[in-house]
């Protein structure tokens, strides 16, 4: 009996801490959920306020007067946002399609296929990694605009000067040894049995990937996917030095530069600013909500963490 | 080779970060510990060649020329840019001007620094003193020698399209349009000897005051620091929980009060220790004042108030409200004061920033200025020319431009009073509400001989950025031997 109370009062502690600890937690968390969650609360909210609310000195944290004309506006108005989509969108899809093509080949080569200095080739690729991006930019931009890939203002319009501009947006970023080391360990799992047994039924090693792997490895290769449309959606520095024209501009470009000032004044109507954020932001948080779990899924598979 | 090197070099510096670093196309200057630098470069006597070669028959009103232009204007400033454009084309029709808008200065400034490394740089861009110092790292930007009054080829003549004679350089009437610091602006770099900019729309610093405040407390406005001290200290007796006075911008307080006091802060030339000459006693002292009248709760500037503008406070409802308020003149619009009930909240007036010495005035000269680049051709040069010179001594395009951008034009202003239109926006529309704007810009034409722009070098932006920072750290308590001696260090890290 006594060693009952003793056991109960032990127990009663620890849920007491138990619960403590979650208060804790949850508490710790909301504030850090809400840190986060506020700039796209405060983003939506200023996209429907009226102009003289959103300059009142005194912020308002839920609007008087809802203005809901500023989301036509960012289509129909100087943004051109449909046109900033449709550039963004263009080179999103291609070259995440191309750079998929790239990725699952050289994954495989490095994964299954057995070649002099494979190893060398593949620390050298990972030593890449090691070097900040930025640092490339410059022999690049050189290297493009050797090949007349950067638009010329002064040529206009024509069909070669208006659709080369896109190559310097996808070609550059076509590989990414990130991309292809996350799969190659995909691919390593994928025990050598199933390889010895395609190859005993006669498959080729291109059908044994396009039958086998491919379908083994579709959680990270739509992680891949994923990752590759939201950083093409981001991109920021690179188009803005390549494809800062009326025609090839996408929309991080467009929207950074864009002038929202009200027509005949100096005045900025950043409502409007707000409401092309929100247009340009909604797509990219929809993916993450809805296949959040296929990124997750395809990192940890890897053994990577994300 | 040597060029492309430089061209890199730039645009990879740009890259990470801000562009400094260089230490080439520097000369030695006398090392000159007191005194401001801006008036030796002002007075140089101008080269009479930038390097310029004319081609045989010079220019060629039959070859068709297509030029490039890289600006910042919006979508109201662009309409009357391409007016503009279409009014140039008449006297020109071999020239066609193709322009991009890009975000900000800053933009343009980095966007071409890459082009530079390509060799796809425009022809005319935007620029500020410190762009075009970067740019010629690479020797990009043409000096303008030859077309300026007493230039190699200044009275060269072309025959227009409709059969009229052109003078191709500036003549001395069309030189005398501009306000003279605002065209000396365009020579403030290395011994001044060379001009690279002509200025395209101007702003400066004014100080916006509570007209109502004042009349109702019978406050007089401050014209010199002093002054403005104690009508602090009166606001603070009158209206306890304010903060009578902000200035936005911390880095042009210290330029100015440079400038004020005459002491030294840079020097375009020599080496790196010699041009960051700033730690001297007499901006120790004032940085100890305003440090001290900080202390008070006298003012505060746009980083202490957690990186907002002052007109925040200027034009606030509610306290901490600020009376007075040195912005720039571009700015102006954001000084508005507040609706209530359908009525402004105050009526705002407008006066030059305080002085030293109100005899001599001394404010900052800022916003664009327009440059040209090198080219191959010579036509694209010449056609690149004729256009900056169009349009820098165009009156109704300058008129237009400052109504609708709040800059000022670069030119006196007894030449944009010939112009009616502008003459009513100045006379008639000029108030303390809604004409803040004009009634600025007629108080910055007014103030014509108070301009002054510090010299542009590789290094100089970096400068900027530290005394603002140093300001910053003394007002929150830094040891004013430490603030100006990092201040010093990271300025000459930066460039060695």
């Amino acid at each position: 009996m006594k060693d009952n109370r003793k056991t109960d009062g032990i127990s009663r502690k620890e849920r007491v801490k138990k619960i403590l600890v979650k208060v804790v937690t949850y508490l710790f968390l909301s504030v850090f959920a809400l840190a986060m969650i506020f700039p796209f609360y405060w983003m939506l909210i200023s996209s429907v306020k009226t102009v003289d609310e959103y300059n009142l000195s005194t912020p308002t944290l839920w609007p008087h007067d809802f203005r809901w004309d500023t989301y036509l506006t960012a289509f129909t108005g100087d943004l051109d946002l449909g046109r900033l989509f449709l550039n963004t969108v263009l080179v999103g899809v291609v070259s995440t399609l191309l750079s998929l093509v790239v990725t699952v080949l050289s994954a495989y080569a490095f994964a299954r296929l057995e070649f002099k200095g494979k190893n060398l080739l593949f620390g050298a690729m990972l030593a890449t990694m090691m070097i900040p991006g930025e640092l490339f930019t410059v022999t690049n931009y050189i290297t493009v605009s050797s090949f007349h890939w950067i638009y010329d203002l002064k040529e206009g319009p024509t069909f070669w000067n208006a659709s080369l501009p896109y190559l310097s947006l996808i070609v550059p970023f076509l590989v990414s040894v990130f991309y292809i080391y996350l799969l190659r360990q995909n691919f390593m799992q994928i025990p050598n049995e199933l390889y010895l047994a395609a190859k005993v039924d006669g498959a080729s090693d291109l059908k044994y990937l396009w039958k086998v792997m491919i379908p083994l490895a579709s959680p990270t290769l739509i992680t891949i996917t994923i990752l590759k449309m939201m950083g093409s959606w981001n991109s920021y520095m690179w188009p803005q030095l390549v494809a800062n024209d009326d025609l090839h501009r996408l929309v991080t470009v467009g929207l950074r530069g864009a002038s929202f000032n009200i027509a005949g004044t100096n005045l900025i109507d950043y409502p409007l600013q707000m409401a092309a954020v929100v247009l340009v932001t909604v797509p990219l948080l929809l993916v993450f909500i809805f296949f959040r779990k296929y990124i997750m899924r395809g990192v940890s598979r890897s053994g990577i963490k994300g | 080779m040597k060029n492309k090197i430089g061209a890199i070099m730039l645009a990879g510096s740009m890259l990470c970060t801000v562009a400094i670093g260089f230490t080439g196309c520097i000369g030695e200057g006398t090392i000159n510990n007191s005194g401001s630098s801006t008036d030796d470069l002002a007075n140089v006597t101008l080269a009479t060649s930038g390097g310029f070669k004319m081609p045989e028959g010079g220019f060629d009103i039959e070859k068709p020329v297509t030029i490039s232009f890289y600006h910042t204007m919006g979508k109201v400033l662009k309409e009357k840019l391409d007016y503009q454009l279409e009014l140039f084309k008449e006297l020109f029709p071999n020239i066609t001007v193709v322009d991009a808008k890009y975000g900000n200065y800053d933009d343009v400034h980095t966007q071409i620094g890459q082009e530079i490394t390509a060799g796809n740089q425009p022809n005319i861009a935007y620029c500020y003193g410190d762009h075009v110092a970067d740019y010629n790292v690479s020797n990009s930007v043409l000096a303008i020698n030859d077309f300026l009054p007493g230039g190699t080829y200044a009275d060269e003549k072309i025959t227009l399209a409709n059969g009229d004679e052109y003078n191709l350089g500036l003549t001395v009437e069309e030189k005398n349009m501009f306000v003279e610091n605002f065209y000396n602006e365009g020579h403030m770099f290395g011994d001044g000897k060379m001009m690279y900019m002509l200025p395209f729309a101007k702003s400066t610093e004014v100080m916006f005051y509570n007209k109502n405040f004042f009349n109702d407390n019978k406050l007089k406005v401050p014209t010199t620091w002093d002054e403005l001290w104690e009508t602090c200290e009166r606001i603070l007796e009158i209206d306890p929980d304010c903060i009578p006075f902000g200035y936005d911008s911390e880095a042009n307080w210290f330029i100015t009060m440079c400038e004020q006091y005459d002491s030294a802060y840079t020097y375009p030339t020599g080496t790196a220790a010699n041009r960051f000459r700033f730690d001297n006693e007499k901006n120790r002292s004032f940085v100890g004042k305003l440090a001290e009248n900080f202390q008070k709760g006298y003012f505060t500037t746009q980083e202490m108030n957690s990186g907002t503008y002052t007109s925040s406070l200027f034009t606030s409802l509610t306290e901490p409200k600020c009376y007075m308020c040195v912005g720039s003149t571009a700015g102006g619009q954001y000084q508005k004061p507040q609706l209530v009930n359908g009525q402004y909240a105050f009526e705002a007036g407008i006066a030059q920033i305080p002085q030293i010495d109100p005899d001599h005035p001394k404010a900052i000269s800022q916003g664009p200025s327009v440059c040209i680049f090198k080219s191959d051709d010579p036509q694209e040069v010449l056609a690149s020319w004729l256009l900056v010179k169009y349009l820098t001594t165009n009156i109704e395009f300058q008129a237009d431009f400052s109504i609708d951008s709040g800059y000022m034009p670069p030119l006196k202003m007894e030449y944009m009073m010939t112009l009616d239109s502008y003459k009513n926006e100045l006379e008639e529309n000029a108030n303390g509400t809604t004409g803040l704007a004009a009634l600025s810009a007629k108080m910055c034409l007014e103030q014509k001989d108070a301009y002054f722009t510090s010299p542009a070098f590789v290094g100089s932006s970096r400068a900027r950025t530290e005394v603002g920072a140093l300001l910053q750290a003394v007002f929150s308590n830094t040891s004013i031997d430490s603030a100006f001696q990092t201040a010093v260090r990271n300025c000459i890290e930066s460039i060695t």
